[in-house]
């Protein structure tokens, strides 16, 4: 085993291990890949959804107020908050995205005056969005929205 | 035979080593690309965007000073309560025209704008 011989041995022993090495990497690397959404990522997209929703939804019109700020302003007065403007949020992302949601309004003290879905579990992500409103007690309210996968 | 095996082996190895540190740049390379595309997403871009937005569109919606200090005071508060340290004053230079200053402050962060606003 001495000389050529075992060189050509140690040779064949590296090659070999080569050939396996390949072999396992491209079956890694071909297989479909699962868990590869990490949880900061999931976290950033549901934060960037729950962004989007409020934002949309507090679009200024003409005269200066949204959607969201006249559903608040109205909840307020009538001391009785409208659910329909989240029920078909809350159908779309649930069907099409996965996604449970919860709703709350608050005011400026962090007292709650609404609360809208199932409560978020821990890990839920949140956004807010504050909205000014007029004739009421308050002139801001946060409305705070949870996100979280099904 | 015996030199030019042991030349072989050794020139396999140094391949073998080349390899091994390409494909670990190539990783650490796209690695790093990684983390920045998704670093801006740790600054509060939505938070900040949204401070100016609501603060402009209450001095249009209000038109009054008094009203207007009233709703950036309580923006104040709701943003303390999520952790940023948030400033809005409004000033009437003359009939419809104010002008507006925000300071918005994080730890990593540290934001003043002038604004001048029409009603």
């Amino acid at each position: 085993m001495y000389g050529k011989e075992g060189q050509m041995y140690t040779l064949e022993a590296l090659i070999a291990a080569l050939i396996i090495f390949g072999v396992v990497t491209f079956a890694i690397a071909a297989s479909p890949q699962f868990g590869t959404e990490t949880k900061e990522f999931t976290s950033l997209q549901l934060k960037k959804y729950a962004d989007d929703i409020l934002e949309i939804l507090d679009l200024e019109r003409v005269d200066h107020k949204s959607l969201l700020s006249e559903w608040v302003e109205s909840g307020i007065k009538n001391n009785n908050f409208d659910d329909t403007i989240w029920d078909n949020v809350k159908d779309n992302l649930r069907r099409n995205l996965r996604i449970m949601m919860h709703v709350e309004v608050l005011n400026p003290n962090g007292i709650i005056v609404y609360s809208y879905g199932p409560p978020p579990p821990e890990g839920a992500v949140s956004s807010f969005r504050v909205v000014p409103v007029k004739n009421v007690y308050h002139s801001a309210y946060e409305v705070r929205l949870y996100l979280w996968y099904v | 035979m015996d030199n030019r095996g042991q030349l072989l082996l050794l020139s396999g190895l140094l391949i073998a080593m080349g390899v091994a540190l390409i494909s670990l740049y190539l990783t650490t390379a796209s690695m790093s690309g990684y983390r920045v595309s998704y670093s801006p997403w740790d600054l509060p871009y939505y938070e900040m965007r949204m401070a100016l937005y609501e603060s402009t569109r209450a001095v249009k919606l209000y038109g009054d000073v008094d009203e207007i200090s009233e709703f950036n005071k309580n923006l104040s508060k709701i943003y303390a309560k999520h952790g940023y340290f948030l400033v809005v004053s409004v000033s009437n230079v003359t009939g419809n025209l104010y002008k507006l200053n925000l300071t918005f402050k994080t730890d990593r962060v540290e934001l003043e704008v002038n604004k001048s606003v029409t009603t």
